[in-house]
C-alpha cells in the first residue's frame, strides 16, 4: 500500500517568501498573493490535486463540481496555516482569536500525570503547539528526523522561549524511545502525530471514511507501554484569523503487559481517534493536509 | 557467566514482563513476528541487559537481534569479552 514518503514539500524557500511578504505588506496581502501560488499547486502539483480529490470525491462523496473547489480551498487553507504560522513567529498572533474546546483536560494531564497527546495533520499542528505554552509545562513534540531537518531554524525560532524539547525518530535508531520514556517518566507532555509512518514500521489497518487505511501503531502504544493518559488534539482554522482548538477528555487505558492484550487495546484507542478526527474532518472538510495516497486506492 | 545462567535471566525478564508462556521463548522463535513484542519492548530489554549483564547496547545493535537464541548469542558473545 503507497505511503507517505517521509518527504514534506516545500521548505526553508517557501516560508522565507511568506516573511518577506507578511514583513511589508501584512497578512491580507499574503493572503492575496497566496491566491497565486495555489493556482499554481493546482496545475503543477498533480499528485497532491488527486490525493484532495480522492478524500474528497470518494470518501466524503462530494460531487466532482464540489470536490475540486474544495481541492482548491484545501490548499488555500493550507497555505493560509504557513502564512499564519510565520505571523506567529514575527509576533502578529495578537491579530489572531481563538477558541479552546478541553483546554481544562490538558491542564489537570500537565498538572498531574503528564501524556500523550495524538494530534494529525489537519488544521495547524504548530498552532496548536504554540496554544500548548498556555499550559506552562514541558511538551515533547516527537517528529520524523528528516521533517524537522527542512524547517529546524524555523521551529527554533518558533518556540525558542518556549517550553518545547524536540524528540526526533530517525530511522533504525530507537534513541527517541528512551527519550519518550524519559519525558513520561518526568510527567512530561508527548506530541506526536497519529496518521504517518515510515515505511518498514509497524502499522494497523483500520477503517477511515468507508475504506480501511493504514495507521502508525507506535503513537497509540506508547500511552499503553508507559500507562499514562491519551488525549487526541487538533487545531483547525475557522476564519482567516480564527483557529478553534479541541482536546478529548484524557482517557486512560490498561496497561497490560501481554503483547495479545495490548493489541487489542491499540485497536480500540485507533478507532477512537479516528471517529474523533472523522467528526472533525466533516466539520472541516478543507483541512486534511495528507497529500498522498493515503487509502492506497488511486489508479 | 555461563550461557544456562544468561538464558535463565532472560526467559525469566521475558515470561515475567510479558506476561508469556514458558512454552512461547523457543530459540527459533522471533521477537517481533510471534512474541510481538514491538519497539518499545525492545528498550525493555535494552534496560535489562544494561541492569543485569552490565554493559551498554546501542539501540541501533538490538536492532538486528531477531531471535530469541540471538538474543541469548548477542549477550553471551559480550559477557564474555568483558
Amino acid at each position: 500500500m503507497p505511503q507517505w514518503t517521509g518527504k514534506t514539500r516545500g521548505g526553508i524557500a517557501g516560508y522565507k517568501s511568506f516573511v518577506f511578504i507578511l514583513k511589508y505588506f501584512g497578512i491580507s496581502s499574503a493572503y492575496f498573493f497566496l491566491r497565486f501560488v495555489v493556482l499554481y499547486f493546482l496545475i503543477f502539483a498533480p499528485k497532491a490535486f488527486k490525493a484532495s480529490y480522492y478524500f474528497l470525491n470518494k470518501r466524503l462523496h462530494f460531487s466532482p463540481f464540489k470536490s475540486f473547489r474544495y481541492v482548491s480551498k484545501t490548499f488555500y487553507k493550507l497555505g493560509q496555516v504557513l502564512i499564519d504560522k510565520v505571523a506567529f513567529l514575527s509576533g502578529l498572533n495578537k491579530n489572531y482569536t481563538f477558541d479552546f474546546d478541553g483546554e481544562e483536560h490538558l491542564r489537570q494531564l500537565a498538572d498531574e500525570t503528564g501524556g500523550v497527546l495524538i494530534g494529525v495533520h489537519a488544521g495547524s499542528w504548530e498552532i496548536a503547539g504554540h496554544l500548548l505554552k498556555r499550559l506552562n509545562t514541558k511538551i515533547n513534540i516527537v517528529m520524523f528526523a528528516d521533517e524537522h531537518e527542512r524547517i529546524e531554524g524555523f521551529l527554533t525560532q518558533m518556540y525558542k522561549d518556549k517550553n518545547v524539547n524536540f524528540i526526533l525518530i530517525g530511522k533504525n535508531d530507537y534513541s527517541h524511545l528512551f527519550q519518550i520514556a524519559e519525558a513520561l517518566k518526568n510527567r512530561e507532555m508527548i506530541a506526536i502525530h497519529g496518521d504517518r509512518f515510515l515505511p518498514g514500521t509497524n502499522t494497523l489497518s483500520k477503517e477511515f471514511f468507508g475504506k480501511n487505511a493504514l495507521f502508525p501503531a507506535g503513537p497509540f502504544l506508547i500511552p499503553l507501554k508507559y500507562n499514562v493518559p491519551v488525549s487526541f488534539v487538533m487545531a483547525m482554522k475557522e476564519t482567516s484569523k480564527h483557529y478553534h482548538f479541541y482536546a478529548t477528555p484524557p482517557k486512560k487505558f490498561q496497561s497490560p503487559k501481554n503483547p495479545d492484550d495490548r493489541n487489542r487495546l491499540v485497536n480500540i484507542m485507533l478507532e477512537e481517534y479516528i471517529e474523533n478526527l472523522e467528526n472533525i474532518l466533516m466539520k472541516y472538510p478543507d483541512q486534511w493536509f495528507n497529500f498522498y495516497d493515503f487509502w492506497g486506492d488511486i489508479k | 557467566m555461563k550461557e544456562q545462567d544468561i538464558i535463565k535471566i532472560v526467559n525469566d525478564f521475558l515470561i515475567d514482563e510479558f506476561e508469556l508462556e514458558p512454552e512461547q521463548i523457543k530459540d527459533d522463535t522471533l521477537l517481533r513476528d510471534e512474541l510481538e513484542l514491538e519497539s518499545l519492548d525492545l528498550v525493555d530489554i535494552i534496560v535489562l541487559i544494561e541492569r543485569e549483564f552490565g554493559f551498554k547496547v546501542e539501540p541501533t545493535e538490538i536492532v538486528k537481534v531477531n531471535t530469541v537464541r540471538e538474543l541469548y548469542d548477542f549477550i553471551t558473545e559480550r559477557v564474555n569479552k568483558s
